[in-house]
């Protein structure tokens, strides 16, 4: 049955920030002492200082089949994509399976699927919240191309795709399941629109600008200590440069798909206007002129108008 | 295809069902079921004479579970109840529900639960045999695991149990379901042709290799090594990436084992975890545990594998030494 701890979504789109925020959530954790006494012996047995692979354990991604499987009892791979999108939201929060930091749970699914019948994919009973990160989806589009490797029209097809998917084919094995997530518009609008679970909205550029702002926002939403020193450090530690860096100094970060030379690249905000042609700016622009406009994000004046 | 009553021998027990067809377990006369060994029951049933089980710690909106006692729910498909380890009922939820339907799942989880029942150690994994000798190999749903037992089958190993590995207390694997279940792709990959297999349910792309498309092990052999098997990066900068690697520190195997457990959901819910956990103790003492870093893509996996000794590899393969595997029990 549901568990009366608490847990928390981390919903986004791909290449929105959301590993950012698990990173994050995870310093700050390990600064302010949270973790099983076991995790934190072990850290500082070996160093002080944050370690990506072995340290970013914020929760499973709702989508793994390890979690739904456990909770299903049965293989999860013997149900077709719309036999489980009826189920997902049925299956109870993993009660603490391993550790007890494990209460933030990444989500790249919308809120609903077509197959879902109007239910959500995900349980919200007994959840906290959801913090929903949208980043500019002509920058999603340059980040998805390097992390898949793809030219940026499919890039941009896909941001556009009103039935686009993750791990959507039906012939394969893998250790998700699909997770459906329709338009960048649409998915957006589907965790914020919801009335179920409360939303913490947040917006990867926002975070460039005054992270120690708006992870304090974080902090605060997630029940986490959000005393300003603490913010400031966990902010510091996790700054793109270092985490840059570690990716280097581990060899690589193990979220990293094959092909992607780095995970952690760039970070910056505008590098869709400097890398996509005026056209595709104008095609996302266009198709998804109302969400960008309720998102706080400035329009060409020709959309615009 | 329905039939009033079957016979089949899997896991060194007789199961008698009535009123399904079980493909996929190894046929087997009355005649030959006159030992005495203890016969299960496998049977179709109304939910509604099953009583009230008060809800359980562990339980789930899909799974009741109390000691000797375990329902399961599979929505739109069916309803299990798995009772003191010799009977599984079975409902079938609405006329759409096919024989294999209720066959899929109640090989997955049913006979898994029941085993379970019976103090059996179960593994999630495949087993395969070879001159004799028994390997494991387990990771969890995704990692591969049926692509590389087909893989092995090609290569002159036998399969003896796949999905549910059954250990008995000195350490045999039992012969357990002598079938396969390949996605599209993979058995693509192996130039099968998957309009020729049979799905494991109407309409999806995942296909059934049973009977003689199988190479099959008959007899209880004694385990000689677990694998944990994980996909290996192509871009690995580590030469080590692609070495079988022992686990040798305790901490890690034990924890890893537990891990890969049939079901810890099932054992703690029927009340087994003591049991099992004395079985799993024992098993690590006995048999050594090593990761079997698969590279990917199957033509790659087959070269590879053709020049690796699974029987006698954990024997001669190192590990790091046991604190670094424990330092990496915070991520595990």
């Amino acid at each position: 049955m549901s568990s009366p701890e608490p847990y928390w979504y981390l919903a986004s789109y791909p290449k929105s920030g959301n590993t950012w925020c698990r990173v994050f959530i995870t310093e700050l954790r390990r600064l302010a002492g949270l973790d099983s006494a076991d995790a934190t012996a072990s850290a500082q047995q070996e160093e002080q200082a944050l370690r990506l692979n072995r340290d970013l354990a914020t929760g499973s991604i709702v989508s793994s089949r390890h979690w739904l499987d456990d909770q299903l009892g049965i293989d999860s791979s013997d149900l077709c994509w719309a036999e489980l999108d009826k189920v997902r939201g049925r299956v109870g929060h993993q009660r603490a399976l391993y550790a007890e930091c494990l209460r933030y749970h990444k989500v790249h699914d919308a809120f609903t699927s077509p197959d879902s019948a109007g239910r959500p994919v995900v349980p919200t009973e007994g959840c906290r919240g959801a913090v929903v990160m949208i980043r500019h989806p002509a920058d999603v589009a340059v980040s998805l191309g390097h992390f898949f490797s793809w030219e940026l029209e499919r890039c941009v097809a896909f941001l556009l795709n009103e039935e686009a998917a993750l791990c959507r084919s039906s012939k394969r094995g893998g250790q998700q399941v699909r997770q459906f997530m329709g338009s960048w518009a649409h998915h957006g609008q589907s965790w914020v629109d919801q009335q179920q679970i409360p939303v913490l909205l947040l917006r990867y550029e926002d975070l460039l600008v005054q992270p120690e702002h708006h992870f304090r926002r974080l902090a605060t939403f997630l029940d986490l200590p959000a005393e300003e020193p603490l913010i400031r450090e966990a902010v510091a530690n996790t700054r793109f440069d270092k985490l840059r860096a570690k990716e280097d100094a581990e060899g690589g970060f193990h979220e990293r798909p094959e092909g992607c030379e780095r995970f952690f690249r760039s970070g910056r905000s505008g590098e869709g206007r400097e890398q996509l042609t005026a056209e595709q700016i104008l095609q996302l622009e266009e198709a998804f002129s109302e969400t960008l406009i309720r998102f706080g994000y400035a329009l060409n004046p020709s959309v615009a108008a | 295809m329905t039939v009033s009553q079957a016979h089949y021998r899997a896991f060194e027990l007789n199961w008698r069902s009535q009123g399904l067809a079980i493909p996929e377990l190894p046929g087997c006369s009355l005649a030959a079921l006159a030992g005495a060994d203890p016969l299960i029951a496998i049977e179709p049933e109304e939910p509604d004479s099953w009583p009230q089980l008060e809800p359980g710690p562990h339980d789930t909106p899909f799974l009741r579970m109390a000691r000797g006692d375990l329902r399961l729910t599979v929505d739109d498909i069916g309803r299990f109840r798995i009772k003191d380890g010799e009977r599984i009922a079975w409902h079938r939820q609405h006329s759409g529900v096919s024989d294999q339907d209720i066959c899929t799942f109640l090989l997955g989880s049913a006979v898994g639960a029941l085993l379970i029942q019976r103090g059996i150690l179960v593994l999630h994994g495949n087993a395969l045999e070879k001159d004799g000798q028994a390997i494991v190999c387990m990771g969890h749903s995704g990692a591969g695991k049926s692509t590389l037992a087909y893989a092995l089958m090609q290569q002159g190993w036998r399969l003896l149990a796949d999905d549910l590995v059954a250990i008995s207390p000195d350490g045999l694997v039992l012969p357990g379901i002598p079938r396969i279940k390949l996605w599209h792709d993979a058995a693509k990959a192996f130039d099968l042709d998957p309009v020729q297999l049979p799905p494991i349910r109407q309409g999806m792309h995942k296909y059934l290799l049973m009977g003689e498309a199988v190479q099959r092990a008959t007899e209880a052999v004694p385990l000689q090594a677990l694998y944990l098997i994980h996909q290996r990066r192509h871009d690995s900068p580590d030469p080590e990436a692609s070495r079988i690697t022992r686990i040798t520190s305790q901490k890690a195997a034990a924890l890893r084992l537990r891990n890969q457990a049939f079901r810890p959901r099932f054992v703690r819910g029927l009340g087994q975890e003591g049991l099992n956990f004395m079985a799993l103790a024992r098993l690590q003492s006995r048999v050594p545990l090593a990761s079997l870093p698969l590279p990917a893509g199957i033509a790659a996996m087959q070269d590879w594998l053709e020049q690796q000794d699974l029987l006698q590899a954990v024997a001669t393969a190192e590990g790091p030494a046991p604190a670094e595997q424990d330092a990496e029990l915070v991520s595990a």
